[in-house]
């Protein structure tokens, strides 16, 4: 036999059926995975809730009602929106009535019955005009998202101990809560990930050694020692430095998992017959790392980093609710928690533990968008 | 497909009956459809054979032809996302098993008809002994007491001729080679002597020599137990020594069928016509027997240390891979590298091109020495030394375009000076491997086994090396794509002037490629000199034996 | 057996020995010390003027070796250790630092290793279930509940349900192990049931994250080995498919969860301090906690060393179990 006939690469007849839907369109890898991730419910609601927070806390001014430092009545009770004109007729834009005690007493318990003050009607629209602020920290603007158009004061989610609306500052503190997480997860993810591939490709001694000191790492109880570390920081201590310092005890344990499974992922890469055909044709290592190895381990990286966002999103919050958080005029998470420690203040006003429901939405939108790339990552 | 009758595939064998033999299985309309990702697959369109009592039927076809499923619709192995139409019926000895309930059909397993499969490596269960794996199918389909068991368990492991079989009960699979666990699984699946033995390319993993092993023993075991055997293979000579009658399936439809020899003297069907002649034949290319050498080695060596204790008790050996071994190879000559598994061929090329950093000895690539250069000295003579491996999935890269494949090396290497230049070389080496050179832009899942085989050779040409190393290229491939490959590397050689090191174990493709070979075993060559002379006239006991096994399957 | 159990001891007495000098450098390292805790109590409950508190304070610190150089405090400590087992004292307690730690420790360790267990048996039980109805309504709805316990953090569902325990239901029974009639009182039926009522939400927030856990990588593991080969052998000999599933393919699934035991366990300690710290029990977390913000040096450091030898003496152990069950790794390659 001498020249076959140049067969055309997916439409054989031997080949399966399947790969007819390869003739079209672009197979590079982001492609790939996209179109499996489309297919996850969970995925595709984590990636919209995780984008809407993204966007939420950049224009976090515009988004909250009230200005966050506005101090009104301490511990107020959230109020309650109604559907309800002050004349009794129902109305499409939303009213809020301030609770007031009506003057009568209920016969049978002799308390003063409280009822909505029609007298009072802050009416809610969108796009108001409120407490001024700069866009992105450059552009003046005072319009918000929605809000009282009396410009009355008002809160969805009631006030804390200062009489601060919980509402605008659960949403400004997503912005350091946040920021927090992000730069950790660079941090390790940068570090655990050069560690990885190193001490994987390189083996031999260096393997050993990096490998004995990232269990020496890993054997370290981690909360105890964060709340060791954290409590290392001087009371007087202004806010920067807090963070500061939360970073980087953060960052220096949370490296070592990751390290560990890119650098079992990168031996059996370093072995594999591409790698081998690279060096074949001259490559050098670090080529052969950058284009290479550090490509087929970014599948596993990717998931990585979204499953780990949400812990530290957590240990913030946890570390603030034991009572280390950062200072004011900072806002987070974990700062608004820290009132919630006692037992009293939970009973009656439970309504200060609404910063765990902003925690819990960005915990599962993350490990949403963490499971469905999970399943995406891996298209081969 | 079963609308258009094929002439050459009637519904009923040509000897049905013949010479006083009763039917044991009669299978007729078998048809299987699998969900999957984005469809319906039609695995099995229409598939009608006949089995007689006691005799060897052979399924024949290439990957994706649908013989395994055929084979597990029989034993009802299906998985669940599979749907076999409700014409089709199975009889065996007489009976319609596929109406059968589960527990009908779990009667059936392993008690009337059993099957063997192809990976023995993980074909038992790693935590349990192999006593105890034998033992499990006596007890499932007879009353036995343990002591009974036992002494069974020890007469069936010593009828597949495993030695020392009161030491073996107690070990774990791991602990056996590939060719005592293929025993062991088939003295699992004669343990309750079934009627019917359906063998699923039971030695396509197995060494050369191994593989005539097994299949003798399956032949001696058969006529002494007059079972009937379906053998399902791609394997053509297998099928003409031990088969009496052939159907040959190609994408879920059976081709042809007839009796063996007459298949195989007067094929009919086109495809039957085009798989015979893509056995490998032909010889090497013309060659001058005063070209110079090329690459010569000398007392190359390569050794490893080895833990083969257990966890508590290390043992450290020293494994020599290749023991101090000579080669020269000249220009445009192919030179064969044969050995079975564990013989060091793949570690002694790898060694040869400096790909492999512990070895010892001389190399010397167009008389200048190469054995003591880093690997910064050698970056300059890689592009004239080149390397295809075995594994067409594992050698792309699935992250990067074809023409990024193919590129690299001329980037690495500052070949061409600007990019599109680089990228008329990558098309003029698509081109010359027989591919299009539109596909630039694809991707390797979106190729098929051969179709990757010769994009990596379009790598390895695009450098214009004068020297390739190939590491069994063709061993993971069909029958007719291995075909065209080989043609292809004869072509190029003729071509380019290349000189090729073609490690293999397929005796077959060696002769039709190589000018002359070498034959390793445990890190030493035992023979070598030119093709026709060691492959007709052996010398060496283990090459005797070698050639025997690949050409007449004779253990 | 014996080489390797040594072996692996020997490695982590260095891990101990940096661990601990970790641990102290990091206790001390804060300005104040249990001199100044001591400071402000004698001035705010004993009304004691500021300089004499001041001296008494001062006395304190004099006379329990405060006031040496840290590096020979760190000397101190481990010659007691190494000699006499003697870990300090508690300045708050006024006790041996054994027994404060010996009264909370073992807590914690019954509380992580019960939620463990549970967590271990329902989760693989859920995880055979899950992934022999693959693509059910069973499945997806036990993804969703392995989902929800993989993504609430502990700590929350802990204050929830303090919450809902002490408002709404007007519970008594959080913040100790035993109601006040039982405390003294020998074992029994209705102590063991008072004590159930009583840590019900510890155990049940600890388990759940395990279960999910383990549910989740039990279902991905049996998933892979039912695609082995080796399983539809057992089939071929007939089998009955439940049989296939619990005899051969549920052991070889099992062994990645038990390799993950040196993972899994920290998570179940993290999980039982977490829940203990919000519901105030007295076992290790709640201890960590307080004594860090009092300075109770000898107490913190020692708590955790303890955690740190307890979590390698877990990974010890899986390490063993590991050999225990695999053959391949027990009796090493192949004999051809």
């Amino acid at each position: 036999m001498t020249d076959t006939p140049i067969e055309q690469p997916a439409s054989v007849a031997a080949a399966p059926v399947i790969s007819a839907r390869f003739a079209q369109g672009n197979e590079g890898y982001f492609t790939l995975v996209w179109r499996r991730f489309r297919r996850s419910v969970v995925g595709m609601i984590g990636l919209v809730l995780v984008l809407s927070l993204i966007t939420i806390s950049i224009f976090g001014d515009f988004f909250a009602p009230m200005d966050p430092k506005q101090s009104d009545l301490a511990f107020a009770p959230p109020d309650t929106i109604s559907f309800q004109a002050p004349d009794g007729s129902f109305s499409l834009f939303p009213y809020v009535y301030p609770i007031i005690e009506t003057g009568e007493m209920d016969p049978v318990t002799f308390q003063p019955i409280t009822g909505p003050d029609k007298t009072n009607p802050t009416p809610l629209g969108f796009f108001v005009e409120g407490a001024d602020y700069n866009v992105l920290g450059l552009i003046p603007a005072n319009r918000h998202f929605f809000g009282a158009t009396n410009g009355k004061p008002y809160h969805l989610l009631g006030t804390d101990k200062l009489g601060r609306d919980i509402l605008s500052r659960g949403i400004i503190g997503s912005r350091i809560s946040l920021m927090i997480a992000l730069i950790v997860v660079s941090i390790t993810t940068i570090i655990g990930t050069s560690i990885g591939i190193t001490s994987g490709y390189l083996g031999g001694g260096i393997d050993t050694w990096v490998q004995r000191f990232v269990e020496l790492i890993l054997a370290f109880p981690q909360l105890p020692l964060y709340l060791a570390l954290t409590s290392l920081i001087p009371i007087t201590a202004p806010s920067s430095v807090f963070l500061a310092f939360v970073i980087a005890v953060l960052s220096a344990l949370g490296w070592a998992q990751l390290s560990r499974e890119v650098r079992s992922k990168t031996l059996s890469l370093a072995r594999i017959e591409y790698v081998r055909a690279a060096q074949a044709v001259g490559a050098g290592d670090g080529r052969i790392i950058f284009r290479h190895i550090l490509p087929n381990v970014l599948s596993h990286i990717i998931v990585a980093i979204t499953l780990q966002i949400p812990a530290i999103v957590l240990i913030e919050s946890f570390l603030g609710f034991l009572g280390f958080a950062v200072k004011p005029p900072l806002i987070s998470w974990g700062l608004m928690l820290q009132d919630t420690g006692t037992f009293s203040v939970i009973g009656s006003y439970p309504w200060i533990l609404s910063p765990v429901v902003f925690v819990l939405i960005t915990v599962f939108a993350f490990n949403a968008l963490g499971d469905g790339l999970r399943d995406a990552v891996d298209p081969y | 497909m079963a609308s258009t009758d094929n002439p050459f595939a009637p519904a009923e064998r040509y000897d049905l009956g013949a010479h006083g033999r009763t039917l044991t299985i009669d299978a007729r309309n078998i048809e299987v459809k699998f969900k999957v990702e984005g469809g319906i697959v039609e695995a099995v369109k229409n598939v009608s054979f006949q089995l007689h009592k006691g005799e060897t039927i052979a399924l024949v076809g290439e990957s994706g032809s649908g013989k395994s499923v055929t084979a597990r619709t029989i034993m009802g192995l299906l998985t669940k996302r599979a749907t076999v139409s409700p014409k089709t019926v199975i009889k065996l000895d007489g009976d319609d098993i596929t109406k059968y309930t589960p527990a009908q059909m779990r009667g059936l397993r392993g008690n009337k008809v059993s099957m063997i499969f192809q990976e023995p490596m993980s074909s038992l269960n790693p935590v349990y002994t192999v006593g105890a794996q034998l033992a499990e199918i006596l007890h499932l389909h007879n009353k036995l007491t343990r002591a009974e068991a036992t002494s069974r368990v020890l007469e069936l492991l010593d009828e597949v001729h495993i030695p020392d079989p009161a030491a073996r009960i107690n070990q774990y699979p791991h602990q056996l080679s590939g060719g005592q666990r293929q025993r062991v699984m088939i003295a699992m699946a004669l343990a309750n002597r079934p009627d019917v033995l359906i063998a699923d390319e039971p030695t396509t993993a197995l060494d050369v020599t191994i593989q005539a092993q097994i299949l003798n023993l399956i032949k001696e075991l058969k006529a002494r137990y007059g079972m009937a055997v379906i053998l399902i293979t791609h394997d053509l000579t297998i099928v003409r020594r031990f088969a009496e009658y052939v159907y040959v399936m190609q994408a879920g439809e059976v081709k042809e069928h007839n009796v063996t020899e007459a298949l195989f003297t007067k094929p009919r069907h086109a495809y039957t016509q085009h798989l015979l002649a893509s056995e490998p034949k032909g010889i090497a290319n013309p060659f001058a027997e005063a070209s110079p050498v090329i690459l010569e080695g000398r007392k190359v060596r390569v050794s490893y240390s080895l833990n083969s204790g257990g966890f508590f008790r290390p043992d450290i050996k020293e494994l020599i891979a290749v023991d101090s071994l000579d080669l020269k190879l000249q220009q445009r000559e192919t030179l064969g590298l044969v050995g079975e598994s564990g013989s060091g061929k793949t570690t002694f090329g790898q060694a040869l091109i400096r790909l492999l950093i512990n070895a010892t000895g001389e190399v010397y690539f167009n008389g200048e020495p190469i054995h003591n250069k880093d690997r910064r000295a050698m970056r300059p003579l890689r592009s004239r030394m080149q390397i295809v491996f075995q594994d067409p999935f594992a050698s792309l890269n699935p992250r990067m375009s074809i023409r990024q494949i193919i590129e690299e090396g001329l980037i690495v290497n500052a070949i061409g000076a600007n990019s599109r230049e680089r990228v008329e070389r990558v098309r003029q080496a698509l081109r010359d491997a027989g591919l299009p050179d539109t596909i630039l832009t694809r991707f390797p899942h979106e190729f098929s086994g051969g179709q990757r085989q010769r994009i990596a050779i379009a790598r390895a040409i695009a450098l214009e090396p004068e020297f390739i190393l190939l590491d069994e290229p063709t061993s993971a491939l069909d029958l007719s794509v291995q075909a065209q490959i080989i043609d292809l590397l004869r072509k190029l050689q003729s071509e380019r002037g290349l000189s090729y090191l073609f490690i293999s174990h397929d005796l077959k493709v060696v002769r039709a490629l190589c000018h002359r070979v070498m034959v390793m075993q445990n890190g030493r060559i035992v023979e070598q000199g030119p093709v026709a002379e060691v492959l007709t006239s052996p010398k060496d006991p283990y090459t005797k034996r070698l050639v025997r096994a690949a050409f007449d399957i004779a253990a | 057996m014996l080489r390797f159990l040594i072996t692996r001891i020997l490695s982590a007495i260095p891990v101990l020995l940096i661990l601990s000098v970790v641990t102290f450098a990091i206790i001390k390292a804060p300005p104040g010390d249990y001199g100044d805790y001591l400071k402000s109590q004698l001035m705010s409950q004993g009304n004691v003027p500021d300089f004499e508190a001041q001296q008494q304070a001062d006395a304190y610190r004099r006379t329990h070796g405060l006031l040496d150089p840290l590096p020979v405090q760190y000397i101190r400590w481990m010659t007691g250790i190494l000699t006499r087992f003697d870990f300090g004292d508690s300045l708050f307690y006024n006790r041996p630092v054994a027994e404060v730690v010996g009264e909370r420790l073992p807590r914690t360790i019954a509380l992580a290793l019960t939620c463990h267990i549970l967590a271990s048996l329902f989760g693989i039980s859920l995880g055979i279930i899950a992934a022999t109805r693959q693509y059910s309504w069973a499945d997806t709805a036990l993804s969703f509940l392995s989902f929800l316990g993989t993504t609430i953090p502990r700590f929350l569902l802990a204050i929830i349900i303090l919450y809902v325990l002490a408002f709404k239901l007007n519970s008594q029974s959080f913040g100790s192990f035993f109601s006040l009639e039982y405390g003294g009182q020998p074992w029994s039926v209705a102590k063991f049931l008072d004590m159930m009522a009583h840590i019900w939400p510890v155990i049940f927030i600890a388990t759940f994250g395990g279960l999910a856990y383990n549910m989740r990588v039990m279902r991905a593991n049996l998933l892979d080995v039912l695609n082995a080969q080796y399983v539809e052998t057992a089939r071929a000999k007939g089998l009955s498919e439940s049989a296939v599933i619990l005899r051969h393919a549920v052991p070889n699934a099992i062994h990645p969860l038990i390799a993950y035991q040196g993972v899994v366990l920290p998570y179940m300690v993290t999980g039982e301090i977490e829940t203990a710290i919000v519901f105030g029990l007295p076992t290790v977390g709640p201890g960590i906690v307080g004594s860090l913000s009092i300075g109770d040096t000898w107490v913190t450091a020692t708590f955790m060393m303890v955690l740190a030898a307890t979590l390698i003496v877990g990974n010890i152990i899986s390490d063993l179990l590991l050999v225990a069950l695999d053959p391949r790794i027990r009796i090493g390659g192949a004999k051809s």
